[in-house]
């Protein structure tokens, strides 16, 4: 009893060991309060920070000290508390949520735009601000009963459950009884929070259950899948799952013309290598002998390997497969208000893929991977010697993979990188451009042996 | 320690297999297992109290197959196929569910009572204010709703003249029903949704093992993942909440060939952030044993 020592009790104050004939409910309540410190931080919404959990620098081991053991002890309990946290929602900002995995299952695929299908949670009331990129109005051509309902997928609903913003239940009675069509009862919640022969609430745990699966399996979500999600959503980003079927080649090649690919460079330079340079001989040597008054028309000659060429439209594209295959599409925070009805242009495009199963993609997967991304050059503004690594990086296509070892995410951009574009010998032939690479770049305050290095490298 | 101690005979910690993965969703396992029995794993899910950031993680905590694996061997945690037991505990009747929906009035009645006296003790706090009464002496909010209990005697008479109802509705939670009403409850593990007969019925055994994750459970060392460092495991003298890790570990196989690389790899790497690499593998025709497991750590001697 927490208040039993207290001298002063004041009149108004009902007894609570008073209360013998009360239910079992409050039996186990009062086992709670012998531990009241526990329930309180049950439900305190504590700051958590580096300074709460991790106290001070680490040490190399142990030395045996109480000290260290106070630190550490502190450092768990800080932990442990933050751990605790019980999930309540006041009924004020109470939103329920339903479990019908098997309302959308018969859709057919190409007549499922908004990926119905694989919803399995739709939203009793929706309130907050967080349907700006989650959830999908269900259109009343698919379901004319739950026309308009709000439904998730299974990553969304399990983030919202683990946010705390939902509270998930399992239903009892069918999706009519619980969920009466929205225009004939506005507002009007017929089973509240304590009513529990409709259903019943779900543990964060059978969240998990019911939500997150293997690969391929409708209705749920992979772990890896999940993880890079919620990595995203804590960050601030928008997130949506890429269309199933891109349009995106089509639309890239209306942007650009046909010949933009084919360098300007290189046709002029074949019109004068036709002209001046002495014939090749296919028995060698490589560089026939002869009077050359430029590098240029040497290092010609030498390129007898042919040079991937990106292009705005590939050739053959194959189909991209699992998992180096775009699974969601990424927008940064800010800037435009975003619209999961017509969203932008992704800012990333990401696959995702796990460490236990995955390998470093070969050949074929990156380039159908890449190819499956829009043609995105780097920025014609970024000319000149000086830029050459900028626009290598950038490369002509780009998507993020993101690698996922137990819950910790990272990302790492490929890109589809353009060696052969960047002809470095042609400025051996303009002593000014030689003299402005070797100076101007970052090797600027280099002395007289720097710029020698330089040379000798371009 | 307030967690570990107040149920007298805890059942093992449980680890849920979901999806091929190995979670743990209690709190109380969760710490006991980081306590008694060296293994942390990694915190994977958002934490509820700040959702915005990537620092600090929640529950569930996922541990590796193979950690997973030593616990169990060692008798110190069981794993249960926690999808089946779901599908099994769900589909039950509704009068097999009375523990859980206890439990959910439980935890009601409890955020009630926490709430109202929060409520009580920030009013209390506004109320000393305004008159400035020196008695009552208010503590700074946060720390006084924790506090409150243990040191329940200054400031005491001013919170309950204050909010008389709000104590006896928490004392009576059936009789006024609306902290029933007024509260909708998650809990993160679902200890009292599945019936133990059900937990034991879908316990499964078969989690693959690994000598070198036995070996380091076995010696007393924490472990996290090495995707930071490039290797299997990092590994820690202790609770990685205090100490820095010693080892970059990784196991192979006893007739495994280690391409020369991974060692100059991995020895120069672990080097560089003042750590030690170690390769470890198990001889097959020893047994099983984590004695039987030969480790080497490997340092860049950059002669």
């Amino acid at each position: 009893m927490a208040f039993d020592d207290d001298d002063v009790p004041t009149a108004s104050r009902q007894p609570a060991a008073g209360s013998e004939d009360a239910p079992t409910l409050e039996e186990e309540m009062e086992d709670g309060v012998a531990d009241f410190t526990k329930l309180s931080s049950m439900f305190a919404k504590k700051g958590i920070s580096g300074k709460t959990i991790r106290k001070g620098e680490k040490d190399f081991e142990s030395h045996g000290t109480q000290a260290q053991d106070k630190v550490l002890e502190a450092s768990r309990q800080a932990m442990e508390e933050v751990l605790s946290y019980t999930r309540i929602h006041r009924r004020d900002a109470w939103v329920r949520a339903w479990y019908f995995p098997d309302r959308f299952a018969e859709l057919e695929g190409e007549d499922d735009d908004i990926q119905l299908r694989e919803r399995v949670v739709v939203v009793e009331h929706e309130k907050g601000n967080w349907m700006k990129d989650i959830g999908r109005s269900c259109p009343s051509s698919k379901d004319a009963h739950g026309a308009g309902r709000l439904w998730l997928l299974p990553e969304e609903a399990l983030y919202l459950v683990e946010r705390g913003t939902i509270d998930l239940w399992w239903p009892n009675k069918s999706f009519e009884e619980l969920l009466p069509k929205t225009s004939d009862s506005d507002g009007q919640q017929r089973f509240g929070p304590d009513d529990y022969e409709a259903g019943l609430p779900l543990t964060l745990e059978a969240a998990y259950t019911l939500l997150v699966g293997f690969e391929g399996e409708r209705g749920k979500t992979t772990f890896s899948k999940y993880h890079v999600f919620t990595h995203l959503k804590r960050g601030g980003f928008n997130i949506l799952r890429a269309p199933q079927n891109p349009e995106l080649p089509s639309e890239s090649r209306a942007a650009s013309p046909p010949w933009y690919g084919i360098s300007l460079w290189q046709s002029l330079f074949s019109f004068l290598s036709l002209r001046q340079e002495p014939k090749v001989n296919s028995q060698g040597p490589l560089v026939a002998p002869g009077l050359y008054r430029t590098y240029h028309s040497i290092y010609q000659q030498l390129a007898i390997i042919p040079r991937h060429k990106p292009s705005p439209a590939p050739a053959e594209s194959t189909e991209p497969q699992d998992p180096f295959k775009i699974f969601y599409h990424v927008w940064k925070s800010g800037g435009a208000p975003f619209s999961k009805r017509n969203p932008p242009a992704p800012d990333f495009r990401i696959a995702v893929t796990d460490t236990s199963d995955t390998f470093v993609p070969d050949l074929g997967q990156i380039e159908s991977l890449l190819e499956s991304t829009p043609y995105d050059p780097p920025n014609p503004a970024w000319q000149g010697p000086g830029r050459v690594y900028q626009r290598l990086k950038w490369g002509h296509r780009n998507v993020l993979v993101a690698i996922v070892d137990r819950g910790l995410v990272n990302f790492m951009r490929f890109g589809e990188g353009a060696f052969g574009e960047e002809k470095v010998y042609e400025r051996f032939d303009n002593p000014r451009g030689r003299y402005r690479g070797g100076k101007g770049g970052r090797g600027g305050g280099r002395g007289g042996r720097g710029r020698g290095r330089g040379k000798g490298r371009r | 320690m307030t967690t570990v101690t107040a149920r007298p005979p805890r059942p093992l910690p449980r680890i849920s297999k979901i999806a091929g993965r190995y979670l743990v969703f209690d709190h109380e396992d969760a710490s006991v297992l980081r306590r008694e029995a060296n293994t942390n794993g990694s915190l994977v899910g958002t934490l509820p109290q700040q959702p915005t950031q990537n620092m600090f993680l929640g529950l569930p905590i996922e541990l590796r197959p193979e950690e997973a694996e030593a616990l169990v061997h060692k008798n110190l945690a069981r794993v249960v196929d926690d999808v089946a037991a779901h599908q099994a505990a769900l589909l039950r009747s509704p009068e097999s569910r009375t523990a859980y929906i206890q439990s959910l009035r439980r935890d009601k009645a409890a955020a009630h009572r926490v709430l109202a006296e929060r409520a009580a003790q920030k009013a209390a706090v506004a109320a000393g204010k305004a008159g400035g009464r020196k008695k009552s002496k208010p503590k700074a909010e946060p720390a006084a709703a924790s506090n409150a209990p243990l040191a329940p005697s200054d400031g005491d008479d001013t919170m309950f003249a204050s909010a008389p109802p709000a104590v006896s509705s928490a004392s009576s939670p059936r009789v006024a029903d609306s902290p029933m009403d007024n509260f909708g409850v998650t809990l993160t593990s679902s200890r009292d949704l599945i019936p133990p007969d059900v937990d034991r019925e879908f316990e499964v055994s078969d989690t693959p093992q690994g000598p070198l994750a036995r070996y380091l459970q076995d010696g007393g060392y924490h472990t996290t993942p090495g995707l930071r460092f490039g290797s299997e495991y990092s590994v820690y003298p202790g609770d990685p909440l205090r100490f820095h890790a010693h080892f970059m570990a990784n196991q192979y196989d006893w007739d495994e060939e280690i391409p020369i690389l991974d060692i100059i790899e991995g020895g120069r790497l672990a080097t560089a952030v003042k750590k030690a690499f170690v390769i470890a593998g198990s001889d097959p025709s020893k047994g099983e044993a984590p004695e039987n497991v030969t480790a080497y750590s490997i340092e860049w001697a950059g002669m």
